[in-house]
């Protein structure tokens, strides 16, 4: 049973967050059995205006207790992933007893209370599947007042996955999260938010203060969220390292006899100095700068751009070769990832580095429920993390593996925004799929990560775009502060962006967000040619019928005078604004808004030289049209230079290919 | 006669004979060309009158290739970034050792007909090669085409069978293995260099199945036979009788095709190429290495024809073979 000293307590003046869910944790990791056995104290208090009169946790690893679980049946639908796992992947977290703890005396005395074990159940809240075991209910004797504290003892037995879901081991690597019995969040309603583990969702709950045992096989380096308050060597081989973190609202750790550790200390001007601590794989010891780099440049930026980390600490995993772990979020520590061949600029460790790091601002800091808008902070990291890569590195340049992904090629000629590189490929693959606003657990598994990574990156960027980056980077930093240590909703947001920008958004949140609209202008057909009158023109007060070519509607002659005309069409049912560009041989131009509500326009134009091309959209200010080829015309047929260019080096490919065939004759 | 004088006299008698090398290169330009005209005007109508013809035309863009590959299925869908630079030879190289070579519709009826093309001038190709003396004449040349085509082409039905063989029963089965057993592994490393072990057998016996092949073509013009398999039996016997020449001549040759690669790797133009001159000029660079790789293809045929007629002269005294009746 947990009775360590509290570091920090809950009560503390300086507290940033509420800290009404805590925790006390010891647990004994067996490296043979894959196992952990722990016991926990959860301090919890109602900060609710309503009483409790029952507890809901997550038993998250009981997602791959068997097949019959709602994470396993979903996974099954994704033709992408291995729809049953291996046998050392099942997995489970078995609660022994549960006490509702009196108030101790003293603090060694031993724990006391109202054993609750009996009153255990499991709740299936999204899918009413009776075999699903994710989600604890224990029906409490009294209500928990608002206001009111109450202490909670468990113990449990957990068998260890071989990782999925980014939890588990590979060897001797062990990577810990979601490890233990956690309590879901208590609403102003007087219903709990606790959902079922999904195959497509994460994680939600309350902020506290963790102080956590473990107990792993001495020797082997051990990171956590939080501080190291010390190692104490036990007889048997073992040591138990204590980790205690304020004002977070999840705990995990990793240990492994290969770990490499450095250290740096990252400092920017009107930022707070974080101590930056690496595990690494040994492997990748000629990475660790670039591990370094990458999460300086997410501090900095995400800390310029929207508010400063507060934590002072951070630790980064390198997770081992194969072991699934990599690219994860956990309160003050992550998990990155990179290949033993990964040649800078193709993405790997510098991408997934920032983008984790990333996290500890919108995750961790403002702590959205990420099973309901999984998007609030999945989107507004990926958007973030492309901007702040593009800023610290420029583009991304093309890379294919080879050898079944072990060796890489990079073409640097070829390169990418970071923003659209991947992310519009991404979200084209799920048009007409649910519409953003849909609760995230209720996505389709499949379309899930289209619609919650790529849409929202590329409605930010769209957003950055209109309204510039001034007003963008005021309404994020605006929302960050107001809600950091909070748990913010969509509404939450769309308010602050309206209230910042002083515009009225709702038209584009609908279109973008409440609807799954498709985005599609283009440019349906130009015409220039010189002025012509053909029919009935005044010439000395008589209508006459006209005879020379060049001649006005007034019958005047007209000389070097064209008329273009272009139509423009919006192809999907997406609707928002556009511009529209005429661009004419003589360098001449003439832009329009278009407001796109009507399914095409004509432009018609007359000016003294023909239309060079007319583009829709031309500075690719929203990024969610799918098809921006269509957006623009030249009047002039076009060179067949590009596409003998491309088909030549295709022939060559292909007769290469003929080449390689004679191996086999 | 030793390995190296094999190998430099059989490139000798390549270039003594430049029209089997056009003729090599004008079959790979008569099937690659027209499907590259159909791929010509996919991309053409593609990019349409859109501005993305200035940006293909200056490089490669990635935005417009998002676009096209997702709705592009068939001959489409073989094209992107990869076809660029070093890129297309690696992923050749690639397919060959994974096996996938003959995998995909879209392609196979173009390397069916190259193979059957190829099968058809081996036997030409060697009798030149294997007569040197003999006159030049076209009919003589189509004649031997026409008289060994068949047995070629059972050779290549047995060669398919064991290329297939190799990946069924050993490549495959091992990189299972490779990933089977290292399920507990924590370092890339390791694992790479278990891949990279996988991969080198498997190039070894693909190496070795294809000198055998190799050795019975020749046997087959040389000493006149009809049986494909008696033919691969000779070829097998005389690899294994004649291990370090016909290793060793391999070897050399397999270096001279590592250098013409990595030479291509270094100077094959990437996507920059913005006026004819340079589209140009980046084509005939690749024809280049076209032609290096037939050079190299019909080298060894011509060396290893040297070193099987020298050995056959060797163990027993020369006698005259009767060919095909010439009219």
């Amino acid at each position: 049973m947990a009775t360590g000293a509290w570091p920090v307590s809950a009560q503390d003046s300086a507290a940033l967050s509420p800290r009404n869910a805590n925790y006390n944790i010891r647990v004994h990791l067996d490296p043979v059995q894959k196992t952990l056995e722990g016991s926990e104290v959860i301090t919890w208090k109602n900060i609710q205006p309503v009483p409790a009169r029952e507890l809901q946790f997550h038993l998250y690893w009981n997602a791959w207790k068997n097949t019959r679980s709602t994470w396993l049946r979903e996974n099954a639908l994704r033709p992408s992933r291995e729809s049953r796992l291996r046998p050392d992947s099942y997995a489970y977290c078995d609660v022994k007893t549960l006490v509702l703890l009196s108030e101790a005396k003293n603090p060694s005395d031993p724990p006391a209370g109202a054993d609750l074990t009996a009153q255990m159940r499991f709740l299936s809240p999204d899918d009413g599947n009776p075999d699903d075991s994710t989600v604890m209910a224990v029906a409490l004797p009294k209500p928990v007042a608002p206001g009111a504290t109450i202490r909670l003892a468990l113990n449990w037995k957990s068998q260890i996955p071989r990782t999925v879901a980014r939890t588990g081991f590979r060897g001797n690597f062990f990577f810990l999260a979601q490890w233990f019995p956690k309590l879901g969040v208590f609403q102003s309603d007087g219903t709990w938010n606790c959902h079922q583990f999904h195959t497509h969702t994460e994680f939600f709950a309350d902020y506290g203060v963790y102080d956590v045992q473990i107990t792993a096989p001495a020797g082997w380096l051990l990171g956590a969220t939080g501080i190291s308050y010390g190692v104490t060597r036990n007889s048997g081989g073992t040591a138990t390292h204590r980790f205690v973190q304020e004002d977070v609202h999840d705990f995990a750790w990793t240990t492994s006899p290969d770990y490499r550790e450095a250290t740096r200390r990252f400092e920017h001007p009107g930022l707070r100095p974080v101590d930056m601590r690496l595990l690494y794989q040994p492997e990748h010891a000629s990475q660790v700068d670039r591990h370094f780099r990458a999460t300086e440049a997410a501090l900095r930026y995400y800390g310029t751009w929207y508010g400063g980390y507060p934590y002072g600490h951070i630790t980064i995993v390198d997770p081992a070769y194969g072991s699934g772990a990599g690219g994860m979020e956990y309160p003050t520590l992550f998990t990155a990832g990179t290949r033993y061949l990964a040649p800078f600029g193709g993405g790997q460790p510098e991408g997934v580095t920032v983008h984790e790091a990333g996290h500890q601002f919108w995750y961790g800091i403002v702590g959205n429920n990420e099973f309901e808008h999984a998007w609030l902070d999945e989107g507004f990291n990926s958007f973030s993390d492309a901007r702040t890569l593009e800023t610290a590195y420029g583009p991304t340049a093309y890379m294919q593996r080879f050898f079944r992904g072990f060796f890489p090629v990079m073409l640097r000629e070829i390169s990418a925004s970071r923003l659209l590189g991947s992310r519009m490929n991404d979200y084209r693959g799920v048009l007409r799929s649910d519409a953003q606003a849909t609760p995230t657990f209720l996505y389709y598994p499949e379309t899930a990560s289209g619609i919650t990574y790529s849409l929202t990156a590329l409605w930010l960027g769209t957003l950055e775009r209109t309204l510039g980056w001034a007003t963008l980077q005021k309404i994020m930093s605006t929302h960050f502060e107001r809600w950091k240590f909070k748990h913010p909703r969509p509404e939450d947001f769309f308010a602050v962006a309206g209230e910042v920008s002083g515009r009225d958004l709702t038209p584009f949140f609908d279109e973008v967000h409440r609807k799954a609209a498709v985005f599609d202008y283009a440019v349906e057909s130009v015409a220039s040619e010189e002025v012509k009158t053909t029919g009935y023109v005044q010439r000395n007060g008589k209508l006459v019928i006209s005879e020379a070519k060049d001649l006005s509607s007034s019958g005047a002659p007209v000389q070097n005078v064209y008329e273009t005309r272009v139509v423009v069409r919006r192809l999907g049912d997406g609707i928002l604004p556009v511009e529209v560009l005429l661009k004419f041989r003589n360098g001449e131009e003439v832009r329009d808004i278009w407001d796109g509500k009507n399914t095409w326009k004509l432009y018609t134009v007359t000016r003294p030289a023909k239309l060079d091309y007319a583009a829709v959209d031309p500075a690719r200010k929203l990024l969610l049209d799918t098809n921006y080829t269509n957006n623009s015309r030249r009047f002039e047929p076009q060179s067949d230079l590009p596409s003998v260019k491309w088909a030549s080096k295709w022939m060559i490919w292909l007769q290469d290919f003929l080449q390689t065939l004679l191996f086999l004759a | 006669m030793n390995v190296l004088k094999n190998f430099a006299a059989g490139l000798g008698r390549v270039l003594k004979s430049p029209a089997l090398i056009l003729w090599i290169y004008f079959a790979s330009v008569l099937i690659a060309l027209p499907v590259s005209l159909a791929v010509k005007n996919i991309l053409h109508e593609s990019f349409g009158m859109s501005l993305v013809n200035e940006n293909m035309r200056a490089g490669f863009d990635l935005s417009w290739f998002g676009e096209f590959s997702a709705g592009s299925s068939g001959l489409a869908s073989t094209f992107g970034p990869w076809v660029t630079g070093i890129v297309p030879v690696l992923s050749n190289l690639e397919s060959l050792l994974d096996g996938k070579l003959l995998r995909g519709g879209t392609l196979l009826l173009a390397g069916g007909a190259f193979l059957l093309l190829w099968t058809f001038f081996a036997g030409g190709i060697l009798d030149r090669y294997a007569n040197p003396g003999a006159p030049r004449l076209r009919v003589r040349f189509f004649a031997h085409c026409g008289d060994n085509f068949f047995s070629f082409l059972r050779l290549l039905a047995i060669s398919l069978a064991l290329y297939y063989a190799v990946f069924r029963f050993a490549a495959n089965p091992l990189h299972s293995w490779v990933e089977n057993s290292t399920r507990d592994v924590t370092t890339e490393r390791t694992v790479i260099f278990y891949t990279a072990a996988v991969y080198a057998l498997t190039a070894l016996l693909l190496a070795f199945f294809t000198l055998v092949f190799d050795y019975a073509r020749i046997a087959i013009v040389v000493e006149h036979r009809r049986s494909a398999l008696f033919a691969f039996l000779r070829g097998l016997r005389f690899v294994f009788s004649n291990p370090v020449r016909t290793c060793g001549l391999y070897l050399l040759l397999t270096a001279t095709g590592l250098v013409l690669f990595g030479t291509y790797g270094y100077a094959a133009p990437g996507p920059g190429q913005a006026t004819w001159r340079a589209v140009v000029g980046a084509f005939l660079l690749g024809q280049a290495f076209i032609l290096c790789r037939i050079v190299l293809k019909l080298w060894f045929l011509s060396s290893q024809t040297l070193l099987f007629q020298s050995a056959q002269s060797a163990a027993a005294p020369a006698q005259a073979m009767p060919g095909p009746t010439v009219l």
